[in-house]
């Protein structure tokens, strides 16, 4: 009888123990899940905020790389729509610029109809890229559009233009 | 005589539980906690290296001659640069490692970049990384050249118009004063292998002879016991980076040269009906060579066809 007393009691120790431990370790899994999922929060907000940056500054300064700017004497901020006709969707330049979509839209006659080589330069906006990314945002600037136009002599018409860069948010 | 105590030190079950219980608790927190941290290391060098990508982009030129930029870092900083030049265009690898102590962290993960041409050293540390960028022209602008460095130069006889052009930068890193050098500069001597200084760490040769505003229009220069060819604004990449970086960065500049081109032959059809422009079968033709190019020896061949390209008289320029 004592025996019993005795082995009883041991394995119930043994119980509160494990019971102990197991909490313990679920104590520290959930402790650690928090911490991680507080840390990916953040770092998904950071991937959003570099992101954001990189949009800016590429919509700030692509606008005057040589696939759109004008040539000769144009200067700066103008996007030469003759050249542009043929960036639409230009295979080479598929997965070049790190950014979701590039749009060039005339400001005024607004109109909704893309630009092709057919209806070119009776159209409303050239879209020069799109990664079909489903959940993007935009930033964008103002510029020059221009192209020849050739009358008694070739001289260059230029219309108020947007610059709209797309990108993607998590 | 005494009586030996036979009794050892009683131990209850739930003490050696505890014990080892803790033993294991204790180093899993321990293991976890290093694993944080160095997960933490690899996080941190990571957005370092895509926010110093993010730097590149304000480099792009426009009408300007050139930018510059200091970029202090908080700590000791390695930065990796691999470059591919497979596929359209190429692309580049930036990695970058922190020095913790005497040893340097494990490298984050490499952000790839396929619209920016990045010369430096395939690996360069420093905590302050000066960057400038300038506008390469073939005949048209192709795209930006940014040249990445952290260590300080020092330029032996070096001519007035690289000395102009770099002054005009404001780079603190590059002196033109012989007798400013300091042992740690790398010497950059200009037409000879040696000056009274001592020996020098690489040389440039000019070697242009026909239609030029200098010797050093075109030319090579010899160092790590190579020679890498340079033409007009070239020069800086090819002192600034290492050979095989150099080369395979040339490489990736004449593919998109070489797609430039492409788009300027569809222009210049396109246009034809309106004004006179730069022939698009010499264009297509100039295109396909650069696409092909080999080594930088290769595009300084080109640069005569670049230039008769350039001087054709057209109604309705292109570039």
């Amino acid at each position: 009888m004592v025996k019993m007393i005795c082995c009883k009691n041991g394995q119930f120790k043994i119980q509160q123990m494990t019971f102990m431990i197991a909490a313990v370790f679920l104590f520290f899994v959930l402790a650690g899940l928090f911490l991680l999922s507080v840390q990916f929060k953040n770092l998904r907000k950071q991937a959003d905020v570099i992101a954001r940056n990189q949009a800016m500054m590429v919509a700030e300064f692509l606008a005057e790389s040589p696939e759109f700017r004008c040539g000769g004497s144009l200067g700066s901020y103008c996007i030469d729509t003759d050249k542009i006709i043929f960036m639409i969707n230009r295979q080479a330049y598929k997965e070049f610029w790190p950014v979701a979509y590039i749009r060039v839209y005339k400001a005024y006659p607004q109109n909704t109809l893309a630009c092709t080589r057919e209806n070119y330069p009776d159209c409303g906006f050239f879209e020069i890229f799109n990664s079909g990314a489903s959940s993007t945002t935009s930033t964008q600037s103002f510029v020059a559009l221009c192209r020849k136009e050739k009358a008694e002599v070739v001289k260059d018409v230029c219309e108020l233009g947007k610059f709209v860069i797309g990108y993607r948010v998590q | 005589m005494k009586k030996k105590n036979k009794k050892g030190i009683e131990m209850t079950f739930s003490w050696m539980f505890s014990i080892i219980a803790g033993a294991v608790i204790l180093f899993l927190a321990i293991y976890a906690a290093s694993r944080l941290l160095k997960t933490a290391k690899y996080e941190v060098s990571t957005v370092t290296a895509k926010e110093l990508s993010i730097i590149f982009e304000p480099m792009e030129t426009g009408i300007a001659s050139g930018k510059s930029i200091k970029a202090s870092l908080s700590e000791e900083t390695k930065i990796f640069n691999d470059c591919y030049d497979t596929g359209t265009f190429g692309e580049q690898r930036i990695s970058l490692a922190v020095k913790k102590g005497k040893q340097w962290s494990k490298p984050g993960a490499e952000i790839p970049i396929n619209n920016k041409y990045i010369f430096s050293n395939a690996t360069t540390d420093g905590k302050n990384v000066y960057i400038f960028g300038m506008p390469f022209e073939f005949p048209f602008k192709a795209a930006d050249i940014i040249v990445l460095t952290t260590r300080s130069y020092c330029f032996i006889n070096s001519p007035d118009f690289i000395m102009d052009e770099l002054e005009t930068l404001n780079l603190e890193n590059i002196k033109f004063e012989a007798r400013n050098c300091t042992k740690e500069d790398v010497k950059v001597c200009f037409g000879s292998g040696s000056w009274v200084g001592g020996k020098c760490d690489m040389v440039v040769y000019g070697t242009c002879s026909l239609a030029c505003e200098s010797d050093f229009d075109e030319g090579y220069v010899y160092k790590d016991k190579k020679n890498i060819y340079f033409s007009g604004k070239l020069i800086y990449p090819a002192i600034f980076s290492s050979p095989d970086l150099y080369e395979c960065n040339i490489k990736r500049l004449a593919k998109k040269a070489g797609q430039l081109a492409m788009l300027y032959k569809d222009e210049a059809n396109w246009l034809s009906t309106k004004c006179g422009t730069v022939s698009s079968a010499e264009l297509a033709n100039f295109g396909q060579q650069l696409n092909a190019l080999k080594d930088s020896r290769s595009l300084v061949m080109l640069s005569g066809q670049a230039k008769a390209l350039d001087s054709q008289i057209a109604e309705c320029e292109l570039w």
